[in-house]
């Protein structure tokens, strides 16, 4: 079929492909249809590198705006998924050949009646894969101004999450990074996936939080009590940290915050007890706080 | 140029077999030797394409007793050696090529396609 087509204008075969894919998608008399013209995308992303200088991107961006409103993304079927698959490498080639002029490109698609939900966030995800040093300027998140690359960084940690065998190491990574970003909203990153993977997503994160509130208590009341002398010099170095940190998630800041002011009591009683005493503070080493 | 439209007009629309099969015959020729008849292919390039597309909607559509299986085969050996003639399908715009490429798509899904006719020959 693709010898066929190997002779037409490039741009118009994609058009063709994708503008077939949405009309044929949930068509009950041609069942088989999507997974062929499916094929002939996965066969032509194969041979993209040879083919994406020839392309009229703004032409093909449309039409993949097109195909992807087209697609409920609550519900996907295994088509969707593999259609998705194949616009993210299309993307991907189209953004490595023409880095950040694709964006002048994009501008049809941000003209289109339909809002765009996915297209732009993956070109400025792989413009700064691409480029990081370039790419500040389509940063959005609070740290993009110390140079590290929230974007790519969530795109990871999203990947790692699809892994069973890495989805628990994630599901750190991804505390750690809304701390870190608290302006971020979770519910961007993750509206792409299916129903049941955001919920499993939401409870395990919550579970963590959950855990961390408690082995946080724990372990602040366990080590401060055992603790060694300069312990009011922590608390005072734990509660700079907490105000000035990353720790912004409310409940992790709350219970830290409620630990550290009965710590603080305690050594405060102690110290007046005697029991503590305060020695030079130049002894005392970031891994006391455990 | 008028009588490639005449071949493209008859393969079509005519309803007798040997009209058709004579048109096919000719453009035959024409993409045998398509560097002589080049400026007047391309004029007309997007409109056989419409041609083979409705003829391919014909050939299946129909019961299968209504067409003989060597026009069909010869029919679409005709379709394929189009489809490799670059200086045709350069110039082939997208609503003419998505026609045809729904049809040979859907057409190329017929279970037992190959087995058609008393020696398989489909």
């Amino acid at each position: 079929m693709l010898r066929c087509l190997e002779n037409c204008n490039k741009t118009a075969i994609f058009c063709v492909l994708f503008n077939l894919l949405r009309r044929h998608k949930e068509s009950p008399s041609q069942v088989k249809l999507p997974g062929l013209i499916i094929k002939c995308l996965l066969k032509l992303s194969k041979i993209l590198e040879k083919l994406i200088a020839e392309l009229n991107i703004e032409n093909v961006l449309i039409v993949i705006h097109l195909y992807l409103i087209s697609i409920n993304h609550e519900k996907k079927t295994s088509n969707d998924e593999m259609g998705i698959r194949i616009v993210k490498t299309l993307v991907h080639e189209m953004v490595k050949e023409k880095k950040r002029s694709i964006l002048d490109a994009y501008k049809v698609v941000g003209r289109h009646e339909v809002e765009d939900k996915h297209l732009h966030r993956w070109i400025n995800i792989i413009l700064n894969t691409l480029d990081p040093q370039e790419a500040g300027g389509t940063m959005t998140s609070d740290s993009s101004a110390s140079g590290s690359h929230p974007e790519r960084e969530i795109a990871q940690i999203i990947t790692e999450l699809k892994s069973t065998d890495t989805f628990q190491t994630a599901i750190s990574k991804l505390h750690n990074f809304l701390a870190k970003n608290p302006r971020l909203s979770l519910e961007t990153y993750i509206r792409d996936l299916s129903q049941h993977m955001k919920d499993m997503i939401r409870s395990n994160l919550e579970s963590y939080r959950n855990s961390l509130c408690k082995y946080t208590h724990f372990t602040l009341k366990t080590r401060f009590s055992r603790s060694v002398p300069p312990i009011q010099l922590i608390l005072a170095q734990l509660r700079t940290a907490i105000s000035q940190s990353t720790l912004r998630t409310d409940p992790v800041r709350r219970e830290l915050s409620r630990t550290i002011a009965s710590s603080w009591e305690w050594a405060q009683r102690s110290l007046e007890a005697g029991q503590a005493t305060c020695p030079n503070p130049q002894a005392i080493s970031p891994r006391w706080l455990g | 140029m008028d009588d490639i439209v005449k071949y493209i007009s008859n393969l079509k629309y005519s309803s007798d077999l040997n009209k058709r099969v004579e048109s096919l015959i000719a453009l035959n020729d024409i993409i045998q030797a398509i560097q002589k008849y080049e400026k007047a292919i391309q004029h007309t390039a997007n409109d056989l394409i419409s041609a083979l597309s409705h003829v391919l909607i014909d050939i299946f559509e129909r019961p299968r007793q209504d067409t003989p299986l060597r026009f069909a085969k010869y029919f679409v050996t005709i379709v394929n050696k189009t489809c490799q003639c670059s200086i045709i399908m350069s110039v082939i715009r997208e609503q003419e090529l998505y026609d045809l490429v729904e049809q040979l798509l859907t057409r190329l899904l017929i279970d037992n396609l190959n087995k058609l006719g008393d020696e398989n020959e489909g």
